[in-house]
């Protein structure tokens, strides 16, 4: 008993966290990062690593069923929690950690795999009665790059994953890793705001562009596994949403960017991927960074270097644009035309390069959730 | 160099866990997170995420192979343990065959098998990724590997690590060979899934081998993954850095002492840099690194043949 005791007082000392974000919810977002960041705490790469599940927003009834499901995998001692609001991460996260030593609440130790157990019996009639194992379907074929007929998958990326933009879904049809098809969506979010937190207007609006660019930075960075770098990059957006002076953000920035142009294994990773011509961002309405790198080249090195100069210039006082992401219209914000061009330029890449490719484009899911809900609220 | 008994095969294991757990807490120290936390609170951290899994349910999956799943999550720490009796302490390993440089390298390629099973058993899309990757990630530095130990070997004439130990009473290996030491040094970190060869348990792919395990399954793989390092730091000070070699100090205290060196370095490089994709750094293995390699085996056989 003192053992299990001590165990447990020992094992929240470094809790994981799962963070499912629900689009719009970005304030909340990254007051949890920061939070996560200052106590210490690993974030989670999947359900198996997970001992906390932090539901941050208020999300849609697809985005709750998928999140019971991913609860349902986390192995326990397990805790759920969820906010809506920026000032209550501190406490709630707090509170979760706690429970995770509560030997009664978050133990639970008969608990089955039932989600492991819940896939469909296949045995019965209608296809000559052949029991699947585990009830799971048989891979379809498909013709591959080689002339090769392959197995064909159908594996959905997100909503709950990894430095993965919040509430997006892309559906892959998949050849081992070789992506053949993709279809990405964002599940719907009753409460998204009608303004997307990195579209500001006024006094602030450069610095909170700076910020999502340094955000979708970030991202990228993680997902090349840089992590060091990546954190490096998180806490200058941090700092930049908070009341640091310009000068010192700009000259944080300028060691950043030294690094980046200078580490050649960032170019092996990031070099000719995911090329958007003028003409495509043009035909997909993509304005912003991305169809500005298109004239250097176009690749995920000329988005991620777009970001930086971007970045800095903004750092340095220029007047915001149209919107971080490029210019809305009514019904087609600038983030649809970015995952119209993620569809179209993961296919024939394998997963790791897939989801370079998306991170460079960052389709920010704000934009799409809000626009969506007008179209929700009339059916 | 002396051949322990068999009991001795207890605190060989034990000093590998020991220099495992200080690896482990030194990353737990750099890890960026966290910062304003004290110190011993940080270094404390690979107690932490022990007991944590030690609470944590082990789960499965839906019809796994269970029987590779653990085996291959299993298998980094049996191999690390498996590699740990050739390694020198001082003048002593637990066992010094003729062969002891083969075992080495026939157990580093038992990871191939064994790192894929742990991928594909869980039937995980992302595992099963993560397993391929090895395999790719594996043909790329198998090859250079391979080359790299051949150099020692040939400069002492003998594939006893014993016999290549006291080769180096003159002069290092690594100031003959730095290619091969170097090369040494990232196959090992390509096959204990570190760092920037971590590819085949990629963040981009949930954890990829790392995905699925739970509890204790996934302390045995972590700590395996430690282990590997710790051991085969171990055996870079024997092929390169003169083994138990240096003045004043016991042969003991300079084997442990040149091990944890190189472990901290193979332990800061963790963050530092991007994770190489192995379809694009595999032009880069084939192309310059092997060549690379070949050059510097030439260059020792060379030199051993006019020592002759």
């Amino acid at each position: 008993m003192v053992l299990t005791e001590i165990l447990g007082r020992w094992a929240r000392r470094r809790p994981h966290v799962l963070p499912v974000v629900t689009p719009g919810a970005t304030a909340v977002r990254l007051a949890v990062e920061a939070e996560t960041a200052r106590i210490g705490a690993v974030e989670a790469t999947g359900p198996s690593d997970a001992d906390v599940l932090l539901i941050v927003g208020n999300p849609g009834d697809e985005l709750r069923e998928a999140i019971d499901l991913v609860w349902s995998q986390l192995p326990g001692p397990r805790a759920r929690a969820g906010l809506a609001d920026p000032a209550e991460a501190g406490t709630v996260l707090g509170r979760a950690v706690l429970a995770l030593s509560d030997p009664h609440g978050a133990g639970d130790r008969d608990r089955g795999d039932e989600w492991a157990d819940r896939a469909p019996d296949m045995d019965g009639g209608q296809d000559g009665g052949m029991r699947m194992p585990g009830g799971l379907m048989m891979a379809d074929r498909g013709p591959d790059r080689d002339a090769l007929t392959l197995d064909v998958l159908t594996v959905p990326l997100g909503p709950v994953l990894a430095d993965w933009p919040a509430g997006l879904v892309m559906d892959l049809k998949v050849q081992g890793d070789l992506v053949q098809q993709a279809q990405a969506r964002v599940v719907p979010a009753p409460a998204a705001q009608s303004r997307p937190f990195w579209d500001a207007t006024g006094l602030g609006a450069s610095r909170r562009y700076a910020a999502s660019h340094l955000d979708s930075l970030g991202r990228l960075l993680a997902v090349v596994g840089w992590s060091g770098m990546a954190w490096r990059v998180r806490r200058l957006r941090d700092s930049a949403l908070a009341d640091t002076p310009q000068p010192v953000l700009r000259a944080q920035l300028a060691a950043i960017t030294r690094r980046l142009n200078r580490s050649p294994a960032l170019r092996w990773a990031t070099d000719g991927l995911g090329v958007l011509t003028a003409g495509t961002a043009d035909r997909l309405g993509v304005s912003g960074p991305a169809a500005r790198a298109a004239a250097e080249g176009g690749d995920v090195t000329a988005r991620w270097r777009r970001w930086l100069t971007e970045t800095d210039a903004l750092l340095a006082g220029e007047p915001a644009g149209p919107g971080p992401r490029g210019r809305s219209v009514p019904g087609r914000p600038a983030s649809a035309g970015l995952l119209a061009a993620a569809d179209e330029l993961v296919v024939g890449l394998d997963i790791a390069a897939a989801r370079l490719v998306l991170a460079s484009l960052d389709p920010d899911t704000d934009e799409l959730a809000a626009s969506s809900q007008p179209a929700e609220v009339r059916s | 160099m002396t051949a322990a008994p068999a009991w001795a095969v207890v605190p060989a294991a034990a000093l590998v866990l020991v220099l495992a757990g200080g690896a482990a807490a030194l990353d737990g120290l750099l890890d960026p997170a966290g910062r304003g936390r004290p110190v011993a609170w940080r270094l404390g951290r690979p107690v932490w995420e022990t007991a944590r899994l030690l609470r944590q349910r082990r789960r499965t999956t839906v019809a796994p192979d269970a029987l590779l799943w653990r085996t291959g999550t299993a298998s980094p720490l049996v191999i690390a343990l498996l590699m740990a009796v050739l390694v020198p302490v001082g003048g002593t390993a637990v066992a010094d065959p003729a062969v002891g440089l083969v075992w080495f390298n026939a157990l580093d390629v038992a990871l191939w098998l064994t790192v894929w099973a742990a991928g594909w058993g869980a039937n995980s899309a992302h595992g099963l990724i993560g397993g391929y990757r090895f395999l790719s990630q594996a043909l790329a530095y198998e090859l250079p590997l391979m080359f790299a130990l051949t150099a020692p070997a040939v400069a002492a004439g003998s594939l006893r690590i014993g016999e290549i130990v006291a080769a180096q009473e003159q002069t290092w290996f690594v100031v003959r060979m730095p290619a091969a030491f170097v090369v040494f040094l990232v196959a090992v970190a390509g096959f204990s899934l570190w760092g920037p060869l971590s590819y085949p348990a990629g963040r981009d792919i949930a954890g990829g081998v790392l995905s699925e395990p739970s509890g204790v399954d996934r302390l045995v793989l972590l700590t395996g993954r430690y282990a590997l390092l710790t051991v085969c730091a171990g055996m870079s000070t024997a092929l390169f850095l003169g083994g138990g070699a240096g003045p004043f100090l016991p042969g003991w205290l300079w084997s442990l002492g040149k091990t944890a060196l190189v472990l901290c370095a193979l332990v800061a490089a963790r963050r530092s840099m991007p994770v190489l994709r192995a379809d694009r750094v595999m032009r880069l293995a084939w192309l310059v690194v092997l060549p690379v390699t070949l050059l510097q085996l030439l260059v020792v056989s060379v030199l051993a043949v006019r020592g002759s």
